[in-house]
Formats: C-alpha cells, structure tokens, sequence
C-alpha cells in the first residue's frame, strides 16, 4: 500500500513538471501554431542558470527567492530570443506545409545546451530546495510515505499557474485578445490586436514557465542535459493528450503522463524500459478516441 | 476640406498577381458609398488593401493619414474598421465577448454603453449575448459582425458583401440598420455589395469596379439611371 501511494506522489510531482512544459507547448501553439521543440532543454537551461546564479554568481547567502526570480524572467526572454532568432526569420509561412520551424526550433535548443555546456557546466548540478530553505522544512515521512518539500511546491506551483492561466485567459480583455488571436489571427488583427504582442507574450511565458520548472525539478531530479528530452517528449505529449491550447488540459495530460509512469514503476520490476512503452500506449488511444485531446477544439482554419 | 477616405492610383494584389490596376475613390465624412463589381472584380482585395490586410502601392489615407504600409491594428486606431467577407467574428467567443474586443482599441470608459446602444439596434444579439459567435445563424453573425466593428467608434465602415447568405428580409434589416447607424452617427460607410438596388437606395454615391479599374462613378441615382449599370448589376 505504501509503495502505491509513493508511486502517486512521485506521479503527481513529475506530472506536475510534464504540465508546467506542457502548457509552455500549447501557449506557443495557440499563438502561432507550431511547436517550439527547444522548450525541454529551456528546462534544463533554467536549472543550470539557477545553479549557477546561487552557487557561482551571487554571495552566500542570498535568498533563493532571487534567483528563482531572475531565472524565471531570463528563461522567458531566452523563450523571445529562440522566437526572435528560429521563428520570426521565417517571415509569413503556413506552419502546416512549410515545416522549416520544426528544424529551426529544435536546432535553437541544441544551440542552448551547448551554449550551456560551455560556459556554466557540462556536469550533473543541483540547487537547493526553495521551501526548505525558505522554511526549514526537509520533508515528512507520513505512514512510510515520503512526502519532500520539492513535491508540495511543483503540485501547488503548477496548479496554481493553470488557474492562473485560465483565469487571465477567460476574464482579462488581454487574455481574450489572447485567444481571439488563436482562433483567427486576421480577424483579431481587425479588431485592432497585433497578433505579434500576443506571440512574443505566449513565447516569453512559455519559456518563463520553463525557467520555473528547472529550477523547482532540479532539487528533487537534479540537473543533467540528458533530461531535456525526457521532459521535452514527455511535456509534448502530455500537451497533445490534454488538447493543445487548454490549460486545464495541460495539468491533465501532464498529471496523466506521470501516473503511467507510476503505475508502470510499481508494476515493473524495469521500469525504465517500461515507462516510453506505457505513455506511448496512453498516447495512441486517447488520440484514437479523441483526434483534438481530452480538452482540445477542432481548430478551423479560415483562409 | 479633403475627403475622409482619399484613394489614388491604387495598386494591390496577391504576390505576383495585380489585382487593382490604379483606384481613384473618396468617401466623404458620413457619407455611404457603394462599390458594385462582378465576382472577382476586386472588391474584397479593394477593401483588403484599406484596411491592411494586404499591401498596396500608390496612396490611400484617410484624413490625411496614410494607411499604406501600416498594419491592420494600426490603422483601427485612425478610425477604420473593416468587415470583411465571411464576417471576422471570433467564432469560439460569445456575443459579448466579440464585442468587447470589438471596443479593443478604445481607452474610454463607455463601452459598455455602446454595447447596450448596439443592443438596442440589433435586439437578438442581447438575446444572444452569452452564446457563441458560430453557434448563431448566419444573420446574426452578420448583424454582431457589424455591431463588433461599429465597437471600435470608427469613422469609416468597411463593408464587404453584407448581405452575402442572407434572406432578402434579413438583408433590408440590415441596410436599414445601416442607414440609421450612418444617420445617428455620422458613420461613413464604404460597402461593397452584389446586392445593387438595396445598397443604391441607402448610398450616397457609388462606383462600378471591372477587372481592376473603376468605369463608372456617379450619384446614386444616376448609377441606378445607367443603362449598362441596370443591366449587368440591377438586372432589369
Ligand atoms: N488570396 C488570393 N491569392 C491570389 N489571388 C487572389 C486571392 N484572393 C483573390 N484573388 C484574386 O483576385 C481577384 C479579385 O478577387 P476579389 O476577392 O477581390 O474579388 P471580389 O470582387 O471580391 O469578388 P466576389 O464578388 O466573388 O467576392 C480574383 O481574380 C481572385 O482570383
Ligand atoms: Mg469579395
């Protein structure tokens, strides 16, 4: 019974991370209808500038809050830059035929972890867990239940940033200038949108978000280049599964993704092995039994 | 005193391909001005180049701004709105909503008064309010297609075929509409339409676009007077 319930909390926290790159996919899609490929190592990139700004940058002693703050809002301008230089470049395009964004955004990231690897560090890093130096609280061992600091933040943080999201999304005029600009990119410039505020937002929130979750991960998975695409894929297809576009699909698909991955380590006596197999499985029935994802709309597209 | 809309030897198309070969057109401040056009005269690519969508060589500003070379945000905010063929509404958002955005580009705090105003013109889109834009026949798309536009308090109307898919009795609710918003209002409008004779009776003036090029121009009346007009675009 223990090793069960372990298993759903270790699926909540890593499904929590999965949702948090998720929704950095489905914003990006939703503004621009592509998918930017770079947002795993964006992770990655924001656990390492966070090891690197509390380990090597600043005094001991300065508050991790600092650094959570700085990486979040440099992991978002990073997000505009591999818009700025893979994307924007490409001029006017149909993303569905011209597929050019699919080798330049994946190619950006590439050029990130390298950039990474050579000038803050090639090695495996941690950073120390925010609620525990914040509060001094190391964990608790509930009825052989391990429950770390690092669990409760990623839950809660992922949560509450979906909220956050569908509420700006359904009760801010920006965030209804948001979705006008989803659904019909020239009807919402005619009412005097200009859609490429609202791509330069969606690609800064989605790297912001990635940022967020490097630096909470790193704590409890520590940080290693050979994540990123583990995150990446998994992110991808839990943004696929819960409906490209929708939040709440996000944290669904993501919430989804890891309690495969639990029960499939509880099943499994090797899970590694197991776990690409079982989401795969996941992956291909819901799409089979729902083409658009559990919360996702056909999307129409007007000519 | 210069025209609201001053159009000069339009030029615009698609890539490679020259729609408009040089337009001379004006609308005067609250004016309703009728453009009439075969399918593929270049109506829709005419109202395109105003309002941005595509660009345009020559010149084209409206008061003395030139909307060549700006961006359809941009030029919202010099008081054009543009209703485009197949109607520009966000299809996934209510009624409401659509409106809201309408209003996108104001910074004035009446906005819901304005909305309560369009309301009051087209009562079914307050029966309508929460549901959304492509749940709704094509003739209150129309209607909240108008009322989106007429959101943004423009001083000129584009409209591209209004009346395209509609009952004739929705599409005399509409003209009429249309005149009293231009009345009320001092809205200038710029309508394209295939649907002669009622845009004729509410327009002031009016211009004939074949392949590119306008060859004709005159009041309404004599637009609806002229022999070849009657014949190719009234049908009798
Ligand atoms: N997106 C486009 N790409 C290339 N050519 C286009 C495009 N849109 C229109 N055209 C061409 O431009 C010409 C004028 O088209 P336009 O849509 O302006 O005609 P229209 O007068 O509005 O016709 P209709 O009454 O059928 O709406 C046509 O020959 C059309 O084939
Ligand atoms: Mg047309």
């Amino acid at each position: 019974m223990g090793e069960v319930v372990q298993a759903l909390v270790y699926a909540l926290t890593v499904g929590s991370v999965y949702a948090l790159v998720a929704l950095g996919y489905s914003l990006i899609f939703s503004a621009t209808r592509i998918v930017n490929f770079a947002q795993g190592t964006l992770v990655v990139f924001g656990g390492y500038l966070a090891w690197w700004l509390y380990d090597q940058a600043f005094d001991a002693g300065t508050s991790i809050v600092w650094v959570l703050l700085l990486v979040v809002v440099l992991a978002g301008l990073t997000g505009v830059v591999v818009y700025l230089v893979a994307v924007a470049p490409l001029g006017r395009f149909d993303p569905k035929t011209n597929v050019g964004w699919l080798v330049t955004t994946f190619g950006a990231g590439i050029v990130i972890q390298e950039l990474v690897a050579k000038k803050i560090s090639s090695e495996g890093q941690t950073v120390p867990d925010l609620v525990e130096s914040l509060f001094g609280w190391r964990g608790s061992v509930v009825r052989d239940v391990a429950i770390g600091p690092s669990d409760v933040v990623l839950v809660a943080i992922a949560v509450l940033v979906v909220v956050g999201l569908e509420l700006l999304q359904s009760h801010t005029r920006f965030g209804l200038a948001f979705r006008a600009v989803a659904q019909d990119r020239p009807a919402a410039s005619l009412m005097g949108i200009n859609p490429t505020t609202m791509i330069l937002l969606a690609f800064f929130l989605a790297g912001a978000l990635a940022g967020l979750a490097g630096i909470l991960v790193a704590p409890r998975l520590g940080i290693r280049f050979n994540i990123a695409l583990n995150l990446g894929v998994a992110g991808f297809v839990a943004a696929v599964i819960g409906g490209l576009g929708s939040p709440r699909g996000a944290i669904v698909g993501g919430l989804l993704i890891g309690l495969v991955e639990g029960v499939v380590g509880v099943l499994s006596d090797r899970p590694d092995a197991y776990r690409p197999l079982a989401v795969f499985l996941v992956f291909v029935v819901i799409l089979a039994l729902r083409p658009t994802g559990l919360f996702g709309r056909r999307i129409e597209e007007k000519v | 005193m210069s025209p609201l809309l001053d159009v000069r030897d339009l030029h615009a198309g698609y890539g490679p391909i020259t729609v408009l070969r040089g337009i001379d057109l004006t609308v005067e401040d609250g004016e309703i001005v009728v453009v009439l056009g075969a399918n593929g005269a270049g109506k829709t690519t005419l109202l395109r180049a105003l309002s941005g969508m595509i660009a345009g060589k020559g010149s084209a500003t409206v008061d003395g701004n030139s909307v060549l070379g700006r961006r359809p945000d941009q030029i919202v905010r010099l008081g054009v709105a543009h209703v485009p063929q197949g109607r520009g509404t966000i299809t996934d958002l209510t009624v409401d909503e659509n409106l809201q955005l309408g209003a996108y580009a104001r910074k004035d705090g009446e906005i819901e008064a304005d909305k309560e105003r369009w309301f009051e013109l087209f009562p079914r889109l307050r029966e309508r309010r929460t549901q959304t834009a492509g749940s709704m026949s094509g003739g209150e798309q129309q209607m909240l297609a108008i009322a989106r536009a007429l959101m943004a308090r423009p001083r000129l109307l584009l409209l591209d075929e209004p009346s395209l898919g509609l009952a004739p009795l929705v599409t005399q609710e509409v003209f009429r509409s249309l005149a009293q918003v231009n009345a009320e209002q001092g809205t200038a409008v710029l309508v394209v339409e295939q649907n002669a004779n009622l845009a004729l009776d509410v327009g002031n003036r009016g211009y004939v676009l074949e392949t590119g090029g306008i060859v004709a121009a005159g009041s309404a009346q004599q637009l609806q007077q002229d022999e070849a007009v009657r014949k190719a675009y009234l049908g009798y």
